[in-house]
């Protein structure tokens, strides 16, 4: 199995290396230490700085909020199983990614289906030739492209929320993910490419961020 | 520079990440390769949309239902959660449970399987090489299993003999008809065309799902219309039913008029539906 593939059936595993992340962790780890001998409050503590970012993920692989509420429970709940298996010599927060990834994976097989009807634009029209995202409004976009979001397959979802909402590097994902970095390059081409099959028309022509490097032909 | 290189790299320098040489490289290559500058075209809105994204408002999960929960799977395991030494304990009534379910589950697995596997009509094969076939021989052509049979027979079959004076659309006429015994019932493949653009009609008795292997199956509303979406790439696969049918419409236009005409037709078609 090609070391790309690897991810789909990627468990805790301690982390191998730690030159490959630089995520800070939010909680010391001699925190996680007494976490994995059984002390009550140092779990509540990582819990406490955890609990929004696991939520986050979880929330883009579900179609509720009780849903990403359970996911979220079931997360923690894992890490209290499985921690005794990390290695305190590599990062927790990897490790932590990985758990939340095969987690999200589970449910999503489990659930398979309905992700709420997303807004169709085609049925807002807008003037043509005006720079659609300033009738639209930042919300508006918003909402179409977490909707959007959340019908990419799962390989291409994941690095863009790591990405976009974790704001991890290319390095910590494919630490999180169990894959190289290529192909997390590889997966936001492609999930780039596909919101903007689907969301291409709320983006005026002159987005942000583009390089001239148009011919001029 | 390989294209699939630079397929690659375009995310990075999008967002303005790559610096030095490389970034050099891949704007000079970019005035030269059209295929290229389309590519960054489409993952440069791409970046721009994903930058959009933020964390949801926070999780209601408190701490008092996470410790519910392990409470719970302390309740269970005899043993605390916490307790870092716990021992596994091996249970022969567990072990009688277990070969009991298993057991249950090969009797249940073999019924299926015998009562079962002629149950449902496989649309996954159909709709594969409608994909990736001319359009009007792939869509006509039968679904794998379907035979072809007389037309009124079929139009019978599909309950829509009491319309079947008027096509579903304008211009298109009955071209295909074919059926697939399951069991007792009988599935009903109806293909139209008007020479230039083609669809097919699946309809089955309720008791008779259709599967669509791996694919995607999403509710859609279409022109106020609650049906669902089957997750095909190049095609319009549309699923949706009426009393005692279901019907799979399938063709290669997205024209959401065209195709809540066609549902309009069988649905009413359905709705008043006697049996003969």
């Amino acid at each position: 199995m090609r070391q790309g593939e690897k991810w789909k059936n990627v468990r805790p595993i301690s982390v191998q290396s730690d030159t490959e992340s630089r995520v800070k962790a939010l909680v010391p780890s001699a925190t996680v230490e007494k976490c994995r001998v059984g002390d009550r409050d140092a779990f509540h503590a990582l819990f406490e700085a955890y609990r929004e970012r696991v939520y986050g993920i979880a929330w883009y692989f579900v179609s509720d909020e009780n849903a990403a509420k359970d996911v979220t429970q079931e997360v923690f709940l894992k890490l209290l199983m499985h921690l005794k298996e990390f290695r305190a010599d590599s990062s927790f927060d990897t490790w932590l990614y990985r758990l939340v990834v095969n987690c999200c994976m589970d449910e999503h097989r489990r659930r398979r289906r309905i992700v709420p009807l997303w807004m169709d634009p085609r049925t807002h029209p807008v003037e043509h030739g005006q720079a659609l995202e300033s009738s639209y409004g930042r919300k508006e976009i918003a909402a179409a492209v977490r909707a959007a979001v959340r019908k990419l397959k799962p390989k291409f979802r994941i690095p863009v929320v790591l990405r976009y909402v974790e704001e991890l590097s290319y390095q910590e994902i494919a630490a999180a993910l169990g894959c190289s970095e290529g192909t997390i390059a590889s997966r936001l081409n492609r999930a780039h490419r596909a919101l903007t099959r689907k969301l291409g028309h709320l983006v005026g022509s002159n987005a942000p961020g583009r390089r001239s490097c148009d011919p001029g032909v | 520079m390989l294209h699939r290189h630079i397929g690659k790299d375009l995310v990075a320098f999008c967002e303005g990440e790559l610096k030095g040489e490389l970034a050099n490289r891949i704007e000079e290559h970019l005035l030269v390769c059209r295929r290229c500058r389309k590519e960054y075209e489409q993952v440069l809105r791409g970046v721009f949309l994903a930058k959009h994204l933020s964390r949801p408002a926070g999780s209601t999960l408190s701490w008092s239902e996470v410790e519910r929960a392990i409470a719970d799977g302390h309740d269970r395991a005899g043993h605390g959660v916490f307790d870092s030494t716990r021992r596994a304990s091996f249970s022969w009534l567990g072990l009688k449970v277990f070969a009991v379910a298993c057991l249950t589950l090969v009797l249940i697995g073999s019924f299926l399987y015998r009562f079962g596997r002629h149950r449902s009509v496989n649309l996954d094969p159909y709709l594969s090489r409608v994909e990736t076939g001319h359009p009007g021989e792939s869509i006509l052509a039968a679904s794998p299993g379907f035979h072809a049979a007389d037309e009124q027979a079929a139009l019978r079959a599909a309950g829509v003999e009491r319309v079947a004076a008027q096509p579903p659309l304008a211009g298109y006429s009955l071209v295909q008809q074919y059926v697939l015994r399951v069991d007792s019932e009988e599935a009903v493949q109806l293909g139209y065309g008007n020479g230039s653009e083609f669809f097919s009609v699946f309809v089955a008795p309720r008791e008779v799902p259709f599967s669509f292997g791996k694919r995607e199956i999403e509710p859609v509303e279409l022109n106020g219309i609650q049906c669902s979406e089957v997750s095909c790439p190049r095609t319009s696969t549309v699923l949706f039913s009426a009393k005692r049918f279901h019907c799979v419409l399938v063709t290669r236009s997205k024209d959401k008029e065209a195709l809540a005409a066609i549902l309009r037709y069988f649905l009413s078609a359905h709705e008043a539906w006697r049996p003969s």
